[in-house]
């Protein structure tokens, strides 16, 4: 058996050796005990610190939350933890890694245990504190590691979804160009027959005029017809029969119906020419009216029952763009605009140019307007309220694409109940570099 | 008896420990209000034995899962063993902070190791106040946060859980005038529960 005294001894060499702080404190927060480890680290000696305030020692503490932590294990008997996850560094002690280094201080982890009294009571308080250094680095050199990968999966998701739009985007622009080729074809198609259609009506006009012109001088010559009673009666009857006043002034009109019909049917054709562009791909100056009059003339058919269209055109300059391409973005903004018009309404288009150097359009409507929570995502591909099958959720997502493109802008403001306005802003020219860029 | 856990307990033995468990959150709530110079209240605490699968169940009645929450943990050891589980909801945290000392703006971090000295607090009052009066011993490891997402895993699996059954005793905890509350769920797991029926038996023979 050994003494109490020995006892003593080997005990405070044992604390000595530990490789953990520790320190022993009074309620008044006096250092009763301090280990070999803590003078090494803090560089304070226990000779210096003993009967001392440890707050006054090490006034770096913080100190609120420490006394309450300490009047805590007193009254409630308890043990406390400091972990370095959320407290890295209790006192800030150098590292041991003086050479290899990556961390600046020595992360902790600490314990605070109460140390009974002879009365049952909490006398003073342990606080153990144990180098979590090397945990702490793997630890964060995980998260970082982690998060790197994160950042990664984060970036293939995004090239994988700029793909997938790229794709459809070049699917419903090949859609889009085969049905223009076809358009353009059935145009050129139409376009010979009419040409002499139209020729021979004004052939046709022209012999009209001159037998009824013949017809005029005959009649200039009924009187000298009164001797020969029977003739003149032929040619009265023949008269009433056919009704010549009346076939007279029909003529006239008919043919000049026919002409303003096949005046019609060439503007279509033309218009549809325009629209399509087989020449497309091509930059050129244009005028945008001209563009948004001959769209509304290939979608009239979409628009004329719905709603009443309103132009407000201002005075704008000519604008260098893919032709083809804007008028498709017109397209799809008009039909948009006629179908968001439940019974009828109106279609408003309004263009004009600031100071900017740019052009705008805005085509709005008094439909029913878009919900908040969709107006973020209209110009994604593929979203569309459209019933399944009615909309293939692509065309907001194009024509965003195409002004992109033009380097330009589409914004849209709306109001459910009242209405939605698309604006269309295109730089007057392209700069040479982002069009070599954008091509 | 050793070794094959008793899955139920008799009313005698769950009023006495609910007794217990009563005197305990007194005594607990009285040194949380001296500590933190406000009023605890604590609600009559539910005692009850239950089946892993039953887990989740409880769990999800959490008042506090209508929102964000935080779930925190602390094991304690011993002949009285198991593990405690606090569910924080996010609101409420700030409030806390100068009551425990925290200086300034509280950053998400700093917000983590409030809650854990409050897991640390509430845990230790409690399982504290229970373990003296029943006479057995029991420490307690560091607290620590559950990660997101790991509480949900444990949930959904309760066949992968070490234990089958367990004694729960289910507390709420609110501070007077200030939005805080929280769940303590306490755990005592098969091998714990033996000696604590052993302790309660003692305690109602000597009535």
């Amino acid at each position: 058996m050994i003494s109490d005294s020995e006892k003593f001894v080997l005990l405070e060499h044992a604390a000595n050796q530990l490789n953990a702080g520790i320190i022993i404190i009074d309620p008044q927060h006096r250092v009763c005990f301090w280990n070999r480890y803590m003078e090494i680290h803090s560089g304070v000696p226990a000779t210096q610190i003993m009967g001392n305030d440890l707050f006054e020692a090490f006034p770096d503490l913080p100190k609120p939350w420490l006394v309450k932590k300490i009047k805590g294990v007193f009254l409630l008997k308890n043990r406390a933890f400091t972990s370095w996850e959320q407290r890295p560094f209790l006192f800030k002690f150098a590292n041991t890694r003086s050479i290899t280094g990556g961390t600046e201080c020595m992360y902790q982890n600490s314990t605070f245990s109460p140390m009974a009294d002879a009365n049952g009571g909490v006398g003073h308080v342990c606080i153990t504190l144990f180098d979590a250094t090397e945990i702490a680095a793997s630890q964060m050199q995980l998260e970082a590691k982690k998060e790197l990968l994160f950042q990664e999966k984060e970036h293939q998701k995004k090239l994988n979804k700029q793909l997938e739009d790229a794709q459809n985007q070049l699917l419903q622009s090949e859609k889009m160009a085969a049905i223009g080729q076809l358009a353009a074809g059935v145009a050129h198609e139409i376009n010979n027959p009419i040409g002499y259609v139209n020729s021979n009506i004004g052939t046709l006009s022209n012999y009209v005029d001159n037998l009824l012109d013949l017809i005029t001088v005959y009649e200039k010559f009924d009187p000298f017809l009164t001797k020969n009673e029977k003739a003149k009666n032929i040619i009265t009857q023949c008269k009433e029969k056919i009704d010549l006043a009346y076939l007279k002034e029909d003529l006239a009109q008919l043919i000049r119906e026919s002409k303003s019909g096949l005046d019609r049917v060439k503007k279509i054709v033309q218009d549809l020419k325009d629209f399509s562009h087989v020449d497309q791909g091509e930059w050129q100056t244009v005028d945008l009216h001209k563009g948004i009059d001959s769209t509304l003339n290939v979608v009239n058919n979409e628009i004329k029952y719905k709603a009443e269209v309103v132009k407000q055109y201002g005075d704008i300059p000519e604008v260098e763009c893919l032709a083809s391409q804007i008028n498709q973005v017109f397209m799809n903004l008009l039909v948009n605009a006629a179908h968001a018009i439940k019974e009828r309404g109106t279609i408003t288009i309004r263009t004009g140019c600031g100071i900017d150097d740019g052009v705008w359009v805005e085509i709005e409507d008094t439909g029913g307007g878009i919900k908040p929570e969709h107006i973020n995502r209209i110009f994604e591909p593929f979203f569309t309220t459209k019933p399944v099958g009615s909309g293939t959720g692509l065309g907001l997502s194009l024509s965003y694409s195409i002004i992109e493109k033009h380097h330009g802008r589409l914004e849209v403001r709306s109001e459910v109940g009242k209405g939605t306005c698309f604006r269309v802003w295109l730089p007057r020219q392209q700069d040479q570099a982002k069009t070599a860029t954008a091509a | 008896m050793k070794g094959t856990a008793p899955s139920t307990m008799n009313d005698d033995q769950r009023d006495m420990l609910a007794e217990i468990t009563n005197i305990a959150m007194g005594q607990a709530g009285a040194q949380l209000a001296q500590l933190l110079d406000v009023f605890v209240s604590l609600s009559i605490p539910s005692i009850r034995m239950l089946n892993a699968p039953q887990l989740s169940e409880v769990i999800i009645a959490s008042p506090q899962l209508s929102r964000d929450i935080t779930v925190a943990r602390q094991g304690f050891v011993g002949p009285m063993c198991g593990e405690a589980i606090v569910i924080y909801g996010k609101e409420g945290c700030a409030e806390l902070s100068d009551l425990m000392g925290y200086e300034g703006q509280q950053t998400p971090q700093a917000t983590l190791e409030l809650l854990l000295d409050v897991t640390n607090i509430i845990v230790g009052a409690c399982v504290n106040g229970i373990a003296s009066q029943i006479n057995l011993k029991t420490h307690f490891s560091s607290p620590s946060i559950v990660a997101d997402g790991e509480l949900l895993e444990t949930l959904q699996n309760p066949a992968a859980l070490p234990w089958k059954c367990a004694l729960l005793m289910d507390i709420n905890f609110a501070l007077e005038a200030r939005s805080f509350t929280c769940r303590l769920l306490m755990f005592a797991p098969e091998k714990s529960i033996a000696p604590i029926l052993e302790e309660l038996n003692r305690l109602l023979d000597d009535l």
